[in-house]
Order: C-alpha cells, then structure tokens, then sequence
C-alpha cells in the first residue's frame, strides 16, 4: 500500500489539472445524482408523512346539503362498505371560485370551514404553516403562499359563484388531501366571526365535508368512484367534488417528477461523461508512460500494485468528489425545494438523509471502480523488456488517414484531419458528450418555444380546451343565456364544453367533458387518436386510462352518472392533464343517457377586441344568481401554468449552464490530453517552421468534424425522440403522445452556436501549444 | 571569396539549472559560409548542438546576435541559381519555380518591421536572434533543413507525408512538390514502396534519409544535421554521409555536428568546440574518396586540440 501511494502521489503531482477537471466532472455528477435520490427516497415520502400526522383521509367528499337524512344514509354506505377504516363529516361551504395569484387567477373549488372545525378535525385535520397576524379573515393553502408578495397591504379577494369576498390574509394552512394546482379542491379556514358572515350572504351553499380512512389506500380511486356513484343517484341535484388519494399525490407531485427525471438524467449524462474521462486518462496514462510503467515492473511491482495504484488514486479523487458534491446538494436543495413547493403545497424540512448519501458514494464510487478497473487491466499486458526499450507500438499502421500528396485538402485541415481519424477514444468521448449535449439543447429549444415563449402548444397539451370566456350557467337559464349571447355582437362563437363527473363501472371515477358539437372545439388535437364522439352511443377516452385498462379503440365501456349506467363504444383517444389523463369525453346525448345536466358549462370566443372581465361581468348581473362562474380562462391559465413555465425556466437554465460547464471541462481534458499525446509530433512539426497558431488552428480543428457530425446527428436525432422521450417524462400526468412543435430554427442556430463556441473554447484551450519549444524536444532524449 | 551565410557575434548562451547558471556557449564570433560542409566538433558538452541551435532559429542566444546573410531563390540572381543548380544536379530535375515567391513572402515576414530595405542586402542580413518564436518558425522553413540523430519523423504518419508535411508549408504547388519529393527520394535510394510505409515500419538508415530528404524539400540554404549517424549502424551511417556529401558536392550547404571523427572528415571546414568556445578551426578542402593526406590532417588538428 505505501508503494501504491507513492505512485499515486507523484501521479497527482503530475497531473493537477486533469484531476482537478474530473474532480469538477464527479462533483456535478454527484450532486445531481444525490439531489435525485433525495427527491425519489424522501420527497414524496414526505406526502405520507404529513398524511400520517394529520391523520388524513383518503378519500375526500365535498357533498351540498347538511340535512341529517342525507349524513345517516352516507354514514350507513361507508360503513356497510368494509374497504372503510373510519370516517368523520363536518359542515362546510363549498362553491367554485377564484382568487388573484401567480399574475393570472386560480379557479377552484373551495371547501370553506371554520377555522377551529379544520385545525381540530379526528381526521383529515388541517395545520397551521404560518400566522400573518389578523384576528379575522382567512387562511388559505400554502400552495398559494406566493399570494403574500403579490397582496402586499391589500385584502384578498375570492370570487365566489356569482359574488366577491374580501378578506385579510390571517396565514396558510397544510392539509394535504384538499388542494392542488390539478386536483380542483382548496381549504378556506375562516376565522369564525367571517364564516358566520358568509354563511349570511348565502353565496356559497353549505355542505357537508366527508372525510374516509380506508383499510387499504391503493383502493382510494375506486372508493371514490363507488361513494360518488352511490350518491349521485341518491342525491342527483346536489354538487359534489371529491379527491382521492391516488389522484392527490400524484398531482401534487408532478413537479417532483418531472425535476426528478431531469436531474437523474442529467446526473447519469454527467457521469457518464466523467467515467469516459477517467477511462480516457487511464488508457494515455499507460500510453505515454509505458517505459515507466515498464521500470516499475521490473522493479518488482506487480500489475496488481498499479492498477491497485491507478484504482486508489481514482477512486480517491471520485469519492472526494462525491463528498464535496453530496454537500453541495444540501446547499441547493432549498432551491429546488422553494420551486416546487409552488406545487407540492406541502412543506418540506430539508434534514440529513443518508441513505441517499450513502447511495451517491456507492454508485459514484462503484462507477469510477469498475471504469478504472476496465481501463488499467492492460496494464497487466505491459512485458518489462519491450516497455523499457520502447517496444510497445502506440500506433495501429491501418491506413495513412488523408495521405498529403494524393488529397486535395488544405495543409493545416489535412493535419487536422490525420489527428481526427488516429485518435478513437477522442472521437467517442466528444461523441458523448455532445450528443448528450445534443438532447439538451434539443430539451431545452423544445420547452423554449412551446413553454416559454410561447404557452399556447403547452397549454393545449397539458391543459386540453381554451376559449376566452367560460361560463356556468344553471340549466333553467340556459335558453336565455345563448339567446343573450346570440344577440351579444362581442361574442364570436360559443359552444357546450361541460364538465361532469360520471363513473366507469368496474374502474375509476372519470372527468367527463360533455359537448353537442365537438367539431366546434377550439383545441381539434385534444382526441389525439381516432376521432372526437359524435353519437349518443360513443365515448373518447383518455389515453392514460384506456392504456391502463387496456381498453382499445372499437371497445365498450359502461359508464355511469346520477346513478344510471349506459354502454359506449370507445371512437378515439383523449390527452391532457386536467384529471391526469382519468377522463373522457361524451356528447350531450351521450351524457344524457345516464343523468341531467343540472347547469351547464359554455366556452366562448370573443370577437377581436373585446374585454373578456366585462363581458364577464355583464353577463353576470344579467342572469344574476343563475350564473354559477364566470371565468377569464386566459387569466386562470396563467395563474395556473405559471408555476410551470417559472420552475421550465429554472430548469432550462440550469441545464444549459451546466451543459456548458460540462463541455468545456471535457473539451480541456481532451485537449490537455491530446497536447500530451502530441507533444513530440507538434515538437517536430515547430522544428520544421509550422508556428503556434498553425498548430493551435490544427488541434481544434481535430475536434471539429466529430464535433459537427455529432452534433448534427445529435440534433436530428434528438429532434425526432424529443417528443416521445418527453411523453414518457409527462406519462404521470395523463399525456402518453407529445406533439410540441419542434423548433428547427433554434436547433439549427443553437447547433450552429455551440459548434462555433466548441472551437472557440478549443482554440482557447490549445493555446498551451505556445508552450511546446522544438528545442525542449531536441534536448529531452 | 565565399559568400558568408550566418555570422554570430558574441554568441552566449547559458542555462540555469537548480539555481545555478551554466554557460554552454561563451562570446563565439563566427562566419559560415555558402557551400561549406562546415563541421561542429568537440568532445561531448562542449555545447555543439547548443550552437546548432542558435544558429538555426531552433533556439534564441541569452546573449549576441545571429545574423542571417543569405537569401533564398530568386532573391539575388546568383544565389537563386546556385542553390537551384545544387538540387537539380543530385535530383536531375529541380522545381523551385513557385518555390521562390513563397521564399520571398517568407522572408519578407521574418524581417521585422522597417527592416525591409535589408532583404538580399548580404554583407548586412537581418538579425534573427531577435525574432519572435513564430517568426524563428517561418525563418526556419524557409532557410534551414534538419536532419536529427533521433531522426524525430512523425510516427502517424507516411514516409511520404514526414516529407510533404514540411514541404507544403512553403510550397503552395502539391503536384510540383511530389515530384520533387520523388526525386530526393530516388536520389537518396529510398524506393517507391518504403514511401508509402510507416516510419517504424523501415530501418535506421532509411529513415535518417527520408529525415535528409524532408530536410532538403524546401531547397533550405543551409543544412543543418545533428549527430545523423549518432543512432545508426555504420553500414547506415555510411549511407547517410554519402547522401549528405553528393549535396553539399551539387551546392548544398550543411553544417553538421558529430564527435565520429569518420563523420567529420566529410567536411572541408572543421571548428572544434571546447567549454563553449572555439578552440581552433581546420580548413580541409573538399572531400575525395581515399584521401589519406586529408585523414592525417584532420587527425593531427584533433590531437592539437586535446580530442
């Protein structure tokens, strides 16, 4: 071991730079790699925790009415049903609203209870997160805790139905089963003297909150189903909205995944790259120092002493690495952490977690092992004799790659080229990389354009139909309502696009979107295979759902809603993630075989020009309590997607540095490398008159024609996977089929970019060429 | 009277090597001259190949100057055609046509600035001891030739492409410069098949003449050769002293360094080099095969010198 360390030491003292770049390399691997096993072992393991605390439920039912009839007959159901653990039902208030956040409006159902009622449930409990100070008002989920810096002095306002509520911001609470950006339902805890108040005003009807604990929770979906079911026959005119387990913690973590996914790619990409780094080392070390290798042989050391050596020094400077980099995940994980509590709503405390610790050494350190190990068994092959009198050839004699008097390239790209075509693992390593580099920018370009700069194709896949306007009228009114948007001159188009909930017998409760004319849909991409219903008798089904059940194209499916149950036949498949692909769509009729639509949802264009908040309005106070929403889909869209395209910037902007970071260190290892490898021939070649710019252009023109090939095929390559490779990331939330626009011109420019940035920083890298004196060379030997 | 083509005056150069200074060459004031087969001798550390280098542009002086005299083809008639007659009478038929307007751009970039004036002006030349490394480099492809004792061909390479490599750095004209590669190569015995080899593939001997041939593509105006025979056997070694006699014979100019005594008498001008100074200089005349009178005279100049 001491004669192991003492290669080691004089190694290191060699090569500082190399190892200060795979130091870098393994420290960025290692980061991202324990940032992800955090987020996968402990983040939503943090969900189960909270549900635990506050003994959650895992079903939740928002039911109007607080009739004791109605209590007894859903307390006999839940218990005559043996799934059921134990269950608990409060009164509560629960109407659709809106309220101002994230620059945009957030619509939602809120469950409204009494402040002390929410803190003090048996089950289902809320928590405080944070006391603002005011006696009287309100707390609202900390999935909203953004609001704070957007209110500043001012009272909050809650649109509720056809009215308005103002009031203070008294703090935010956790429950963890009411409330996410995809599952529709938000706790309002009003101090007491503020439910009272408006309990008065009668704008939101009062309910009954019902909150189930099951035996076995895997079975929240179907649970769901069956309570709503049961229900909806029994109780056909009241409004329910219900969440699930299953569906809860999911959606609150759609964030967490997609982050996970990227950062787990990221850090096996970066690992990779190191890995080939460090085996690309080893495999020049051997070369270039094969007489000296040949000495230590003959010396005594056995192979098992230096790749023992090689193994040790490696595995020193990679676990080092880990180290640093598993430290530097603690420092930014509150980041990440702040980025997606914006979705979780769920707090997190960040703590010492070493299984994911001890997991990042294990994988890093079996890694860089077994990449060692592979690299330095030649070692083993080194005969004493041959290596000391320089016997061991480096070079293949294959072919005269670019023979100078046959080729009509010019002299210094002819050079170049030789290089190229003699220097294979140069050629992989950058190969890696940049296809690597590659999906990156691709990643990066694709949710640029369809995210960033412009939300419409990423609002269209995720978020399924927009319109202007959408409102909810009650059923009663609804002649009245097209008859005023007839002769309203504002209006360009208006159409049925209902949301109901309806049940699929034997499965999940289903999101059901209800028109009369799907051809009048905005959003023609939403049945994204086969075709939108157009018979009573025909069902579009989510893509997700239909996959898990394995329901294809041309099945039936019974479905069921107020209690009736009806056959369809499935005519195509639906994408988007409103309900995490647990949806359907169903003409009027369609739905009308199975229950009534009691108030109905119409999207409307409005004509160029026009105010969608006072056309909203005026149709407010023309119908009047007839009118159960009145929404700025535009503005909801960005209160809501907001959150996403925030943390996508984030994200893209992290990859694209780190991507450039990675590069560059790799570009300077490989050149560092080459400059060794070639230091006699540039040696030579200064002898012979070619000065230090001719050889500096010749070293980062060697890199160039893998560098184009690969980024060109890189580029294509990744423009054609993006999609599919972004629908699997994307696969929790309901879209089994992206169709983001591919963005050529950026990838075009970006490609071209980067090619021109990689030479840059070659020409920057090689300027250590200058060092190399012919006379250095003449006198070296 | 010959024409001078380097002239030093105060050549030093030192060294320092763990604090303490060396110095190689001291104070060394000399002439070379057109068409010499000029001789470095001197027992080993003397600073032989240190001169070489100086007077080369491999290496820059810590002290003096290096004064280049000469011009390449086309520069002054009567240069341009020797050294032009020194090719075409070894390779039967030489091509420097376009050889001499690159000749022309490199010298004029060698030159520093305002100096121009001084180009084939021999008696003042231009100092290049002064020069940048990358000017040193032009300087060097332009005017000077190296045959090393390592030989130092580029191992990824082609015999042919060691010679072309050098080649086309000055001549811009690839088919003309094949030909010419063609016919050093025929002149010095290498056939047509070793061209297409690796230089580990070929022996010694053949590749110190493949080194002499890349040395001689650019028409150099001086040949400067190191130990040439230093790492071969004496079959090889033989090989190599003719080649490099039949040039100097048609022309050429070369200085060669050696401490081989059999190497040494190919020369007509000997210096002998002691403690980095010029102990004493022996002119021999040319050489001619058998010349046991030129054997005896160089031997007792030796003895003179304490070799």
């Amino acid at each position: 071991m001491g004669k192991g360390l003492l290669i080691v030491r004089s190694n290191l003292r060699r090569t500082k730079g190399q190892t200060a770049a795979i130091i870098v390399l393994v420290l960025l691997a290692s980061c991202m790699l324990n940032l992800w096993l955090m987020l996968a072992m402990d983040y939503k393991q943090n969900f189960e925790r909270y549900h635990d605390k506050l003994n959650a439920e895992h079903v939740t039912l928002a039911i109007t009415g607080q009739d004791e009839e109605m209590r007894e007959y859903i307390a006999r159901t839940l218990e005559e049903d043996p799934r059921t653990l134990e269950y608990r039902m409060d009164d509560c208030m629960e109407m659709v609203g809106t309220l101002e956040y994230n620059g945009g409006d957030v619509n939602t159902d809120f469950v409204i209870m009494e402040k002390e009622t929410a803190l003090t449930r048996s089950i289902g409990r809320a928590e405080l997160v944070e006391e603002r100070g005011p006696d009287s008002g309100v707390y609202i989920p900390m999935l909203y805790a953004g609001i704070q810096e957007e209110l500043e002095e001012e009272k909050l306002k809650i649109a509720l139905g056809s009215g308005e509520a103002e009031y203070e911001l008294c703090g935010f609470t956790n429950s963890v089963m009411a409330g996410s950006h995809n599952c529709y339902m938000a706790l309002l805890a009003l101090t007491p003297d503020q439910y009272e108040a408006l309990k008065g005003r009668g704008i939101a009807p009062e309910a009954t909150l019902v909150s189930v604990r099951l035996r076995d929770k895997a079975e929240s979906a179907e649970y769901e189903a069956m309570l709503k079911n049961v229900l909806a026959s029994r109780y056909p005119s009241a409004h329910m909205r219900s969440n699930s387990y299953e569906m809860v913690i999911t959606s609150r973590y759609i964030s967490q995944m997609i982050c996970s996914g990227i950062v787990s790619a990221m850090a096996f990409f970066v690992l990779l790259i190191a890995l080939v780094v460090i085996a690309s080392n080893i495999i020049n070390y051997i070369q270039e120092n094969m007489q000296k290798l040949g000495a230590l042989k003959a010396v005594g050391y056995t192979s098992g002493q230096l790749i023992g050596a090689l193994l040790l020094q490696f595995l020193g400077i990679a676990l080092t690495a880990a180290l640093l980099g598993a430290g530097l995940s603690y420092c930014l994980f509150p980041a990440l952490n702040a980025m997606m509590i914006s979705q979780t709503g769920i707090p997190y405390g960040l703590r010492f977690l070493p299984l994911p610790f001890l997991g990042t050494l294990a994988v890093i350190g079996g890694a860089v092992a077994l990449a060692v190990w592979l690299s330095a068994r030649r070692v083993r092959k080194i005969d004493p004799i041959a290596a000391l009198r320089q016997g061991v050839l480096t070079h293949s004699f294959r072919r005269n790659f670019v023979p100078l008097d046959k080729s009509a390239v010019p002299l210094q790209l002819a050079l170049a080229l030789k290089t190229t075509l003699s220097v294979v693992k140069q050629n992989v390593t950058v190969c890696i990389t940049v296809m690597t580099l590659s999906l990156v920018v691709v990643f990066a370009g694709l949710m640029t354009e369809n995210m960033i700069v412009d939300m419409t194709p990423f609002i269209q896949l995720i978020v399924g139909e927009t319109a202007d306007s959408c409102i909810d009228v009650n059923a009663e009114s609804e002649e009245e309502f097209l008859s005023m948007m007839e002769a309203d001159g504002g209006v360009e188009k208006v159409y049925l696009f209902h949301t109901a909930d309806v049940g699929h017998v034997g499965g999940k409760s289903l999101m059901a979107m209800v028109s009369e004319d799907f051809t009048q849909v905005n959003n023609q991409a939403m049945c994204f295979r086969g075709r939108f219903p157009k018979y009573d008798n025909e069902v579009a089904l989510g893509a997700k759902y239909a996959g898990e059940r394995e329901l294809e194209i041309g099945d039936e499916i019974t479905l069921t809603a107020d209690g009736r149950e009806a056959v369809y036949l499935i005519t195509g498949y639906t994408q988007f993630s409103n309900n995490l692909g647990e949806d359907c769509m169903l003409t009027r009729e369609g739905y009308e075989r199975m229950g009534r639509l009691r108030h109905v949802g119409y999207y409307i264009n409005m004509a160029e020009g026009q105010d969608v908040e006072e056309f909203n309005v005026r149709v407010s106070e023309a119908l009047g309590a007839e009118i159960n929403a009145a929404i700025n889909i535009e503005a909801v869209l960005s209160g809501s997607t907001g959150v996403y395209v925030s943390m996508m910037k984030i994200i893209v902007a992290a990859i694209l540095v780190l991507s450039v970071v990675v590069i560059a260190f790799v570009l300077y290892l490989l050149v560092r490398s080459l400059l060794n490898t070639k230091k006699r021939d540039y040696g030579i070649l200064k002898a012979m008159g070619y000065t230090s710019g001719q050889l500096i252009l010749q070293t980062a023109l060697s890199f160039m024609p893998v560098m184009i090939l690969s980024l060109t095929a890189g580029l294509a390559v990744c423009a054609v996977i993006i999609n599919p490779l972004t629908a699997l990331f994307l696969q929790g939330i309901g879209i089994v089929e992206c169709t983001f626009r591919i963005p050529v011109r950026f990838i075009v420019l970006a490609g071209m970019g980067l090619a021109a940035f990689a030479f840059g920083v070659l020409c920057l890298l090689s300027l250590k060429v200058r060092r190399i004196a012919p006379r250095t060379l003449l006198v070296q030997e | 009277m010959k024409e001078i083509l380097l002239r030093t005056e105060n050549l030093s150069k030192s060294f320092s090597s763990g604090g303490i200074l060396q110095h190689v060459l001291k104070n060394i004031d000399l002439e070379l001259y057109d068409g010499d087969f000029t001789v470095i001798m001197g027992a080993s550390g003397a600073g032989k190949s240190t001169l070489l280098y100086a007077l080369s542009g491999m290496d820059t002086p810590t002290l003096g100057t290096v004064t280049f005299c000469g011009t390449c083809a086309g520069e002054a008639g009567s240069h341009g055609a020797s050294r032009r007659d020194a090719a075409s009478r070894v390779v039967s038929s030489g091509d420097a046509g376009s050889h001499g307007a690159s000749c022309r751009d490199a010298a004029s970039r060698v030159v520093p600035s305002g100096d121009t004036s001084s180009r084939g002006s021999a008696p003042h030349g231009r100092i290049i001891s002064d020069l940048t490394p990358d000017q040193l480099a032009v300087f060097r492809r332009s005017f000077c030739g190296f045959v090393f004792q390592q030989i130092y061909l580029i191992d990824g390479m082609s015999v042919m492409d060691n010679v072309l490599a050098a080649g086309l750095l000055v001549n811009k004209d690839r088919k003309a410069l094949v030909n010419r590669a063609r016919e050093l190569f025929q002149a010095v015995g290498i056939l047509e098949e070793t061209q297409r080899k690796f230089p580990t593939q070929i022996s010694g001997g053949e590749a110190q003449r493949v080194g002499i041939v890349r040395g001689l593509i650019n028409s150099p105006r001086i040949l400067f050769a190191d130990e040439p025979t230093g790492a071969l056997n004496s079959k090889s070694g033989l090989e190599v002293l003719d080649t490099l006699t039949r040039f100097n014979r048609s022309g050429q100019s070369v200085v060669m360094v050696t401490h081989d005594m059999r190497s040494a008498r190919r020369g007509n001008r000997i210096l002998y080099l002691k403690d980095g100074a010029i102990l004493g200089e022996c002119l021999l005349g040319k050489y001619e095969h058998g010349d046991e009178e030129r054997h005896d005279k160089l031997s007792s100049f030796l003895e003179q010198m304490g070799w």
